[in-house]
């Protein structure tokens, strides 16, 4: 009778315990992850700039810490609604005039008919990088032809340009994110920086920590050191898990600023067809860390103009 | 809707006191024999096939198919300790309505608004005809525990669990677990409220034993109104069970019992709220409120865009924003749907913790206030004392 009983709450248990492994293990939920926080991030950034700055004799360096300090939130009427003041440069330049920048950034958008985004985009990036006091210029990388999308192709073609003008950080930019702080200077450090890690339409949390899209930056000689990005991956998905893997490759960490400084939003869209050969390409990506990327970029430039708001290059990929 | 099989529902097969215990496939079957669920099922065949060449018209006659009828209806069941459990039709129909409709629900937006409505007024319209009628019937507690069970498998299932804390998921799985132990020891414990060993109307005093004694003088000490019982020879008497019973004692049709204190029958938990049980039932239906709304927030803040609140020990807790293109994926639309869902069913439970906490502030019980019945009440505080201990 007793083991009757006995066995009865034994499968009860065992039932419910198996339940309960399931529900609630870690890797199916949000990661937390190290970040860095708010008062050591001046000392992880970078100082370098173009020529054409460091031979500027203005004697006053720029002042960061209160920008970093105060951390504003600035998304929000009139910075997102238009230009405030505007003193950008043709091209999509703009260095301020008081004080000498510590910092030089190509901000590189990838694009295809997003005419709103991008307009949105524009308005506001200058509205916030110019109150964060750098130096900065904005390259829109259009796909000119009806082949699929490749993100990551965009991103080597715009990452060539920039680095033949001598710029020495990159930031690889979707067109529909934006930074909800202040803070959060765009300009590189140390590692490369995972700039979008609390994403609204992710409720604020990082799915993965080997997450690695949306806004990078990077400098140029690391950039060059992975041989960019691989250019195969058409469609959506994929090259941003085959960049950190490169990455990881060349034993490369990456690090992230406080989710309080790394606020983006997303603008509104409809969501794009997955690519579904990245997992193949992902599998085998090692194989072609040195042979496919900015070494083997073949690209048709179709124009290069220079805009007041932005530098547009189209491409013929 | 009751079983055909009235006679099943009183029989009490105890596994451990059979010499021979029937195997999980094993069952007793109409006629009382023992069968199993593999074997026989030829013989069924080879019945009705017989019986079929046999008939010179060549048709199976009505009484055969009948039997066929009600033996495939005896087979319908699932292996189980003990020997093979019964499922019935209702509870089957139960769900695959459930199911469907929740699944119909994510269609678009149209759909979304048509079924709901109609949901909304068919488990009225069926619940009022229940409370007429009297009727004992599953379709409530399938129901309600059917949609929990659903709400809980779509969110580990399809809810895009990665933008969502384990913490977060902890919460949901703590109330959901509190809130089921909570309802399953409300509705076991319901059986004990019931008064089938009191003394019987016509047992003479003489004849009673002194245990039987002793326990009625303990009752009528735990009531708050013992001390009006002046007169010893006074006692209450429930013509329908031909018993005393004590004081706030009340005979429920559905149940065909009388229940110390009884609140009311819960068709959703299919069973009597009274003393015995009271403190549970409200207990569980705080858990489920508060999960059914964690859920919502939950799917509805990873399925739209969500912006945050305010943050309590590291977690921000957030609001949905923006729920535009919701349907144009199917999985993200069974999220909202099922959000929606929850969001009724906690609306639901509101209503009821309202009324239950009124009635328990001012010292009633639900059916003593609809028959309109005198009870001595005394001020807010020892009403609630009075509750919470059990008195």
């Amino acid at each position: 009778m007793i083991t009757f009983r006995l066995s009865n709450g034994v499968y009860a248990y065992v039932a419910y315990l198996v339940l309960m492994v399931y529900f609630l293990w870690p890797g199916r939920f949000a990661s937390w992850y190290d970040y860095i926080e708010g008062e050591n991030i001046y000392d992880q950034l970078i100082r370098k700039t173009t020529k054409n700055i460091s031979l500027m004799r203005n004697g006053l360096r720029c002042d960061y810490s209160e920008v970093i300090e105060e951390n504003l939130s600035i998304y929000r009427p009139p910075y997102t609604e238009d230009i405030i003041n505007n003193n950008v440069r043709l091209g999509g330049e703009y260095y301020p005039e008081d004080c000498l920048p510590s910092f030089s950034t190509a901000i590189i958008v990838p694009y295809r008919q997003r005419e709103r985004q991008l307009n949105q985009f524009l308005i506001y990036m200058h509205n916030y990088l110019r109150r964060q006091r750098i130096h900065y210029r904005i390259f829109v990388i259009e796909q000119y032809d009806p082949k699929p999308f490749n993100r990551a192709k965009l991103f080597n073609i715009g990452a060539l340009i920039a680095m033949r003008l001598d710029y020495p950080c990159l930031v690889l930019h979707d067109v529909d994110l934006m930074p909800m702080n202040l803070g959060h200077l765009y300009a590189c450090s140390r590692k490369p920086r995972h700039m979008c890690s609390s994403l609204d339409v992710f409720r604020y949390n990082l799915p993965y920590r080997e997450l690695f899209g949306g806004v990078v930056a990077i400098e140029s000689s690391v950039f060059l050191n992975i041989n960019g990005m691989s250019n195969m991956f058409s469609g959506w998905g994929g090259e941003d898990d085959d960049l950190y893997r490169r990455l990881q490759n060349k034993q490369i960490e990456i690090c992230r600023f406080s989710p309080s400084y790394s606020q983006y939003t997303m603008l509104q869209h409809r969501k794009e067809t997955p690519n579904k050969d990245r997992v193949a390409f992902l599998k085998n990506g090692k194989l072609r860390y040195n042979t496919d990327g900015l070494k083997s970029l073949v690209y048709k430039e179709v124009d290069f103009k220079l805009h007041n708001l932005f530098t547009h290059v189209l491409v013929e990929t | 809707m009751r079983s055909h099989y009235s006679e099943a529902d009183f029989y009490d097969y105890d596994p451990r006191t059979d010499i021979d215990p029937l195997c999980c496939c094993e069952f007793f079957d109409r006629n009382n024999e023992r069968s199993h669920l593999l074997v026989k099922w030829c013989c069924c065949f080879c019945q009705s096939a017989s019986a079929a060449e046999s008939n010179t018209s060549c048709k199976l006659n009505e009484k055969t198919v009948r039997s066929m009828l009600l033996t495939f209806q005896d087979r319908l069941r699932i292996p189980w300790r003990g020997g093979a459990k019964q499922i019935t039709l209702d509870v089957v129909i139960t769900l695959v309505i459930l199911i469907a409709t929740l699944l119909m629900a994510a269609i678009n937006y149209q759909f979304c608004l048509i079924v709901f409505s109609l949901m909304l007024l068919a488990l009225l319209y069926v619940k009022h005809y229940s409370a007429l009628s009297h009727t004992k019937t599953k379709f409530f507690l399938v129901w309600f525990f059917g949609s929990c069970v659903y709400l809980l498998v779509l969110f580990e299932l399809t809810v895009p669990l990665l933008e969502i804390l384990f913490v977060e998921n902890a919460v949901l799985v703590l109330l959901m677990t509190l809130g089921f132990y909570c309802l399953m020891k409300a509705k076991l414990r319901a059986t004990k409220g019931d008064l089938a060993g009191l003394l019987d109307v016509n047992g003479q005093l003489d004849k009673v034993p002194k245990d039987t004694q002793v326990i009625m003088f303990s009752d009528r000490d735990d009531s708050d109104d013992g001390s009006t019982d002046a007169d010893v020879g006074l006692r209450l008497t429930c013509q329908l069970c031909r018993k005393y019973v004590p004081p706030r004692t009340y005979h429920c049709k559905v149940c065909s019992a009388c229940v110390v204190r009884q609140d009311h029958h819960n068709v959703w938990l299919n069973c009597c709220i009274g003393k015995s049980n009271h403190r549970f039932y409200l207990a569980g239906c705080c858990f489920t409120l508060m999960a059914l709304v964690v859920f919502a927030n939950l799917s509805l803040t990873a399925v739209c865009r969500p912006t945050p609140i305010f943050t309590l020990y590291g977690i921000t807790v957030m609001m949905p924003e923006d729920c535009n293109d919701i349907f144009f994926q199917y999985d993200i639309a069974l999220c909202f749907t099922g959000s929606l869902y929850a969001l009724m069913m906690a609306a639901f439970i509101t209503i009821a913790l309202a009324k239950q906490f009124w009635f328990i502030t001012i010292g009633i019980s639900y059916d003593e206030w609809r028959r309109g019945d005198h009870v001595k009440r005394r001020n807010v505080f020892w009403n609630w004392k009075a509750f919470c201990l059990g008195q």
